[in-house]
C-alpha cells in the first residue's frame, strides 16, 4: 500500500504528465502500471484520473495492444459514473492515432457507440461529438460499409431510442461521401425518425434537418422540404422550434421564388402560433432570415410579423423583438420605419416590464442614422427623453452607449439640457457599478461635446471620483482621465487634471496617495515633455521618503515608466540617484522594484549621453 | 360499477410510513419511510388465476436516499423523511426515480449492475515484480441491483417541498413548495426556472399557499397547482411566461352562509391530480372530493361530501390537530375511479360517474377485504359513514396502479395491495 501511495502522488501530482520516452525507464512504467490498475479502482476520483490520462496508457502500450487489450477493457467502464463516462467519451475522440490510425477507427468506435446509447443525455452528447470527430479522421468514401454498419448498429439498438438520436446527428456529417444506394437508405431512415413515436427522436431529427438542407442538391430538395413541412405541423412545440433553423437554412440555399409558398405559410403559422416560444424563435432569427431575402419580400411579409412581435402579449417576445429592432430596421426603408416600427417601439418605451424597456434603450439610438435628422428629432428624441427619465438605471444606462449616433443625427447641444441632469443623477447613484459604467461612457461624451462645454459640466465630477471610497471607481476614474487626455489633449490635462491629482500626495491615507502614482503611469505617454519634466518627475522624486513602503515601491515602478520620456540628462541623473537610494531600502519589495527600474533608468541615461555625444560630434 | 377489492399482499416495514410517500410504476412499488429509505417492491411473476391476472408484489430492494442534514444558515435540522417519490417514464432499461425530502431532490438510477472483479493488476506483486505492462482481467459475477445517485437538485426552495411531478417531455420535472413552483431540467442542477413565485412582503400575511402541483400527463406545457383556499390553477406555458396571465382557476365561489370557524382549514385542497386521459382533475380536501372537467372551470362535475361524517366532529378534530391531516387522492387508469384515505384504517373508492363509493379497510384481520361500507348516490339518501372512529389510525396514501386495477395502500408501517375484480363485483353488489 505504501508503494502505491507514493506512486499515486507522483501520478496525481505532476500535471501534465511528462512524455514517455521511446524506452521508458523503470519509474515511468510503474506510474503507467498504476494508472492502468486504477482504471477499476474503487475510488471514483482515481478512476477519473486514470481515464483522463488514458492517452498515456495507450502511448505506452502501443497501437496494437491498445486495440486488442485496452479498448475491450474500457467497455467495463461504460456503466460507471456520469463524469467518468463523459471524460472517457471525450478522451476517445482523440484516439485515432493512438489506436493505429484511420484504418482502425472502427475498432475504436465500439466503445463510443455504447456511450452514445447511454441513458444519460450528457454522456450521449459527448460520445456523439467524439464519434463525429473520429469519423472525420477517415476517408469516408473508402470505409462506406463500415460507416453504414456503425449507423445501423446505432439505429437498431434494441434497448432504447437513444441510438436513433445519435444516428440522426451523425449521419449528416458523412452523408456526402457515401454512395447513392447508401444515401437512399439513410434518407429512408431519416424519414422514419421524422415520424417516430418518441418525441425525443423527432426532436433530434428536426434539429438535424438544417444540416441536411445544407447538403442540397446532394440531398434531394423535395425530400428536405417535405420533411420541413412535416415538422412544421408537429404537435409538440419543441419539435417545431427547430423549424426556424431549418427555415433559415432553406433561405440560404433555395431561391425564395421557389420556396416562397411553404415558407410564407410557415412564417404565418409561426406568428399565429399559440406557443409564445415559437414566436420567440422566429423573432430571434428574423435578422438572419432577412439577410437572405430581398427588400421587397421583407417589406411585404416580414415587416408585418415583426410589428406583431413588438406588440406581442408575451413580454419575452417583445424583449427579443426590441433587441433585434435596430438590426432589422436596416432592411426597411426610412418611411416604413417611421410609419410602422416606431409607433410600436413608442408603446414599448412605457412597457411595464423592465427588460423590454432595457432592450429598447439598447437599440433605439442605433435606428437614428437610418431615418435622418428630421425623423430622429420628431420620433426618436421624445422616446429617448422618456427612457432617460426611467426609474430603472438598467434602462437609462444603455442609452449613453450610443449617444454618438444621436449626435450625428441631431447634434448633442439640442438635448444637453436634459442629458446633463440625467448623467449627473446616474453618476451619483448609490450602486457603484452604475457609477462605473457612467465613467466609462464619459470619453464618448467628451468627444461629442468638445473641450469647453465638457470641462464646464463634467470636469469637476471626473476629478472628484479620484477619491471615491471604492478602488474600482478610482481605477475607472484614472482610465477615464487617460482617455480624456487622449481626446482633449495634453494641455487640457496639465491645466485641469494634474493640479488636483497631485494634491493627493498630501492625503493622510496612503491608499489615496497611491492614486496619483497609478494615474501618472497611465497619463505619461500622453503628456507633453515639458509637463513630464517640470511637474511629474519632481512630484515623484519628492515622495521617495514616504513612510509607507507601498508608496515607495510604486514610485520605483512609476519611475521605470517615466524614465524613457525624460530627455533632460540632469533630471535623468536625479532619477537614477533616487532609484539607487531606494535600492538600499530596508523593505524587500521596494528593493526589488527599484533595482528593476534602476536598470531601465540607467539604460535611458546611457542613451541620452550617447545622443549628446553624437550631437557634439555633429557640431 | 364499483369494483370489489381483494387484499393480496401485506407487508410490515420496520419504520413507519405515515406522512411519507409511495409511488407505483408498472411492476414496481416504491415506498419512502421516515428514515429516508426507499423500499422497492417488485411485481411477482406468474400469479394468474383463471382469466383475471392477480397482481402481487414481493420485497425487492431498498436503499438509503436521504440522510438528515443540518442547515447551518438557518440553524435548522433537515429531516431525512421522504416527502415525495416519482418514477420517471423513461423508455430505458433502467429505472429512474426522483425522491425528495423537505429541501433536496435526488435523481436515482436503479439498475442491475454487473459485479466485476478485477484481477491481474500490474502492481499486485509490488513495484519490483513489475516486468511489463499488462491489462488487468475482469471476472464477471452476478448482477446486483444498484441505486446510483445521478444528480441532486437543491437550494431552490425556501419552504418544504410538497410535490414532484415529471413533465411529459421526459426532460423536465417540477417541484413545489408553499410559495413556489420550480421547473428543472433533469440534466441541469445549477439552474432552475421559477414558474410560480408568489411574492411575499410579510411572512405573517401569507393567506394562500400551494399545497400540491402536477404536470399534465401528456402536454409538456401545462401544469396545475392547488391552493389552501380550495382553488386549482391550470397554467399553459405556451400562452405566457407569467403564470398569472396564463392560468385558469377551478374554484367554487365561497358560500357565505355555510362559512364557519373551520371552513378555511377544511377547504384547503390537500392533493389534486390529473386523470390519465387528461380530461379531468380529481381533488381532495378534508371533507369532500371533487372532479373537475378541464374544459369547465366554473363548477365541478362531481362534488361529493365523502367524509361528511367528520363534519360533526370538527371541534374534536381541531383539538387533536387531526383537522390538519392531509389525505392524498389517486386516479384509476381508466380515469373513472379515485381512491383516497380516511381514518379508522379505512379508505374510499369513488366512482366519478355515479358518485357512488365503497369503503374498505386495510388491516390484517380482514384478509378478504370485504367492504365495510357502501354508498350509492342515486339509491341511498343515507350519508356515508364509518363503523368506528379511530383518529390515530389513518390512511393518507393510497395510489392506483398506472395501468391495471390494483391499489396500494400505506397504513402506518404496513403496505397493502388490493386487486380489483369485476366479475365478483357484479356478483356481490347486485343492487348497483
Amino acid at each position: 500500500m505504501c508503494i502505491r501511495d507514493r506512486y499515486q502522488r507522483r501520478v496525481h501530482g505532476i500535471q501534465p504528465f511528462r512524455k514517455i520516452m521511446a524506452t521508458p525507464d523503470k519509474t515511468s512504467i510503474q506510474a503507467i502500471a498504476l494508472l492502468i490498475d486504477d482504471l477499476k479502482n474503487e475510488d471514483s476520483k482515481k478512476r477519473l484520473n486514470s481515464v483522463k490520462n488514458l492517452s498515456l496508457i495507450a502511448q505506452s502500450l502501443g497501437p496494437e495492444r491498445t486495440r486488442t487489450e485496452l479498448l475491450p477493457f474500457l467497455m467495463e467502464l461504460t456503466d460507471d459514473d456520469d463524469e467518468i463516462m463523459i471524460t472517457l467519451g471525450e478522451v476517445l475522440g482523440g484516439f485515432t492515432e493512438l489506436s493505429g490510425g484511420p484504418a482502425h477507427v472502427f475498432t475504436l468506435s465500439r466503445t463510443l457507440e455504447t456511450l452514445a446509447c447511454a441513458e444519460e443525455s450528457t454522456v450521449r452528447d459527448q460520445a456523439i461529438e467524439s464519434l463525429k470527430k473520429i469519423i472525420s479522421t477517415v476517408k469516408i468514401s473508402e470505409h462506406q460499409t463500415e460507416i453504414m454498419e456503425l449507423l445501423k448498429r446505432l439505429s437498431n439498438n434494441p434497448e432504447s431510442f437513444t441510438g436513433k438520436i445519435a444516428c440522426a446527428s451523425i449521419f449528416p456529417h458523412c452523408y456526402m461521401q457515401l454512395s447513392a444506394s447508401f444515401q437512399q437508405e439513410l434518407i429512408g431512415l431519416f424519414r422514419l425518425y421524422a415520424k417516430d413515436e418518441c418525441i425525443q427522436v423527432r426532436k433530434s431529427a428536426s434539429m438535424n434537418l438544417k444540416h441536411l438542407i445544407g447538403l442540397i442538391p446532394k440531398y434531394p430538395e423535395a425530400e428536405a422540404t417535405t420533411l420541413f413541412q412535416h415538422f412544421c405541423k408537429d404537435e409538440q412545440d419543441f419539435v417545431r422550434f427547430y423549424c426556424v433553423d431549418s427555415l433559415l437554412a432553406i433561405c440560404k440555399i433555395i431561391p425564395f421564388s421557389k420556396s416562397s409558398a411553404y415558407l410564407l405559410t410557415f412564417i404565418k403559422s409561426c406568428v399565429e402560433d399559440k406557443a409564445w416560444r415559437m414566436r420567440f424563435m422566429l423573432a430571434d432569427k428574423i435578422v438572419e432570415i432577412s439577410k437572405c431575402l430581398d427588400h421587397d419580400t421583407i417589406a411585404s411579409h416580414l415587416l408585418g410579423c415583426f410589428v406583431a412581435f413588438l406588440q406581442d402579449p408575451e413580454s419575452e417576445v417583445r424583449t427579443i423583438a426590441a433587441t433585434r429592432s435596430a438590426e432589422f430596421c436596416k432592411f426597411i426603408d426610412g418611411s416604413s420605419i417611421i410609419k410602422k416600427i416606431l409607433p410600436a417601439l413608442k408603446k414599448l418605451s412605457t412597457d411595464s416590464f423592465v427588460h423590454v424597456r432595457k432592450a429598447l434603450s439598447e437599440s433605439l439610438l442605433q435606428i437614428a442614422p437610418l431615418i435622418g435628422g428630421v425623423g430622429t428629432n420628431e420620433h426618436i428624441l421624445p422616446m429617448f427623453l422618456t427612457l432617460l427619465k426611467d426609474d430603472n438605471t438598467e434602462v437609462r444606462l444603455p442609452l449613453l452607449k450610443n449617444l454618438e449616433e444621436l449626435n450625428k443625427a441631431v447634434g448633442i447641444e439640442a438635448m444637453s439640457a436634459n442629458l446633463v441632469p440625467a448623467i449627473t443623477q446616474l453618476a451619483n447613484d448609490k450602486k457603484w457599478r452604475v457609477k462605473m459604467t457612467i465613467i466609462d461612457y464619459l470619453p464618448i461624451l467628451a468627444k461629442i461635446m468638445g473641450e469647453g462645454s465638457f470641462t464646464d459640466r463634467f470636469g469637476g465630477m471626473c476629478l472628484s471620483w479620484l477619491d471615491d471610497n471604492i478602488y474600482a471607481i478610482r481605477e475607472s476614474a484614472m482610465k477615464n482621465l487617460q482617455q480624456l487626455t487622449i481626446i482633449l489633449g495634453s494641455k487640457w490635462a496639465e491645466k485641469n487634471v494634474l493640479p488636483k491629482l497631485l494634491s493627493y500626495q498630501m492625503h493622510t491615507n496612503y491608499l489615496f496617495r497611491m492614486t496619483p502614482l497609478f494615474a501618472v503611469q497611465m497619463l505619461v505617454p500622453h503628456l507633453s515633455q515639458e509637463g513630464i519634466e517640470k511637474i511629474i518627475v519632481p512630484f515623484m522624486l519628492n515622495q521617495i521618503a514616504d513612510k509607507v513602503p507601498n508608496i515607495r515601491f510604486n514610485i520605483a515602478k512609476g519611475l521605470k515608466v517615466v524614465a524613457p520620456y525624460v530627455k533632460n540628462s540632469s533630471l535623468q541623473t536625479a532619477i537614477t540617484k533616487a532609484l539607487t537610494q531606494l535600492s538600499s531600502d530596508p523593505d524587500l519589495d521596494v528593493k526589488y522594484f527599484s533595482s528593476k527600474s534602476y536598470t531601465v533608468a540607467q539604460q535611458c541615461l546611457l542613451t541620452l549621453s550617447k545622443l549628446a555625444y553624437l550631437s557634439l560630434i555633429h557640431i | 360499477v364499483i369494483f370489489f377489492f381483494k387484499q393480496k399482499t401485506a407487508y410490515e416495514i420496520a419504520q413507519r410510513l405515515v406522512g411519507s410517500e409511495m409511488c407505483i410504476r408498472d411492476s414496481y412499488i416504491s415506498v419512502g419511510d421516515k428514515g429516508g429509505r426507499i423500499i422497492l417492491f417488485k411485481r411477482a411473476q406468474g400469479t394468474s388465476k383463471g382469466s383475471s391476472k392477480i397482481i402481487d408484489y414481493g420485497y425487492f430492494n431498498e436503499f438509503q436516499s436521504h440522510e438528515s442534514e443540518f442547515d447551518e444558515l438557518k440553524s435548522t435540522e433537515i429531516e431525512e423523511k421522504i416527502n415525495r417519490i416519482e418514477w420517471l417514464n423513461r423508455q430505458y432499461h433502467s429505472l429512474f426515480m426522483l425522491t425528495t425530502n423537505d429541501k433536496k431532490i435526488k435523481l436515482w438510477k436503479i439498475f442491475n449492475k454487473e459485479e466485476k472483479k478485477v484481477y491481474g493488476l500490474n502492481l499486485e506483486g509490488g513495484a519490483k515484480a513489475l516486468k511489463s505492462l499488462k491489462i488487468p482481467k475482469v471476472k464477471k459475477g452476478g448482477k446486483v441491483v444498484t441505486a446510483q445517485l445521478k444528480k441532486s437538485f437543491q437550494n431552490a426552495h425556501d419552504y418544504h417541498i410538497n410535490s414532484l411531478s415529471q413533465c411529459a417531455d421526459n426532460e423536465h420535472f417540477l417541484s413545489a413548495d408553499d410559495l413556489r413552483v420550480n421547473i428543472w431540467n433533469m440534466n441541469i442542477n445549477n439552474e432552475v426556472y421559477s414558474a410560480v413565485d408568489v411574492p411575499v412582503e410579510n411572512k405573517d400575511d401569507i393567506s394562500e399557499v400551494i399545497t400540491s402541483a402536477s404536470f399534465h400527463p401528456t402536454d409538456p406545457n401545462i401544469f396545475m397547482f392547488s391552493s389552501s383556499k380550495g382553488a386549482i390553477k391550470l397554467c399553459d406555458f405556451r400562452v405566457n411566461s407569467q403564470y398569472d396571465k396564463c392560468s385558469m382557476d377551478y374554484c367554487l365561489p365561497e358560500d357565505s352562509q355555510k362559512k364557519n370557524f373551520f371552513s378555511e382549514i377544511i377547504n384547503s385542497i390537500s392533493y389534486a391530480c390529473f386523470t390519465k386521459n387528461a380530461n379531468y382533475m380529481f381533488s381532495r380536501d378534508y371533507i369532500t372530493v371533487k372532479t373537475w372537467d378541464l374544459r369547465k372551470n366554473k363548477t365541478p362535475v362531481l362534488n361529493l361530501k365523502l367524509c361528511g361524517y367528520l363534519e360533526r366532529k370538527l371541534c374534536d378534530l381541531y383539538e387533536s390537530e387531526n383537522i390538519f391531516d392531509k389525505f392524498e387522492i389517486s386516479a384509476s387508469p381508466d380515469s373513472q375511479y379515485m381512491v383516497t384515505g380516511t381514518y379508522s384504517d379505512s379508505f374510499h373508492v369513488v366512482d366519478r360517474l355515479g358518485g357512488s363509493a365503497v369503503t374498505l379497510s386495510a388491516t390484517f384481520d380482514n384478509p378478504k377485504a370485504s367492504p365495510i361500507g357502501m354508498y350509492n348516490n342515486e339509491l341511498e339518501k343515507k350519508p356515508i359513514t364509518l363503523p368506528t372512529f379511530d383518529f390515530s389510525h389513518k390512511i393518507q396514501q393510497a395510489c392506483w396502479h398506472p395501468n391495471s386495477q390494483a391499489i396500494a395502500v400505506a397504513n402506518y408501517n404496513c403496505l397493502f395491495v388490493f386487486n380489483g375484480s369485476q366479475a365478483q363485483a357484479q356478483h356481490l353488489l347486485p343492487f348497483i
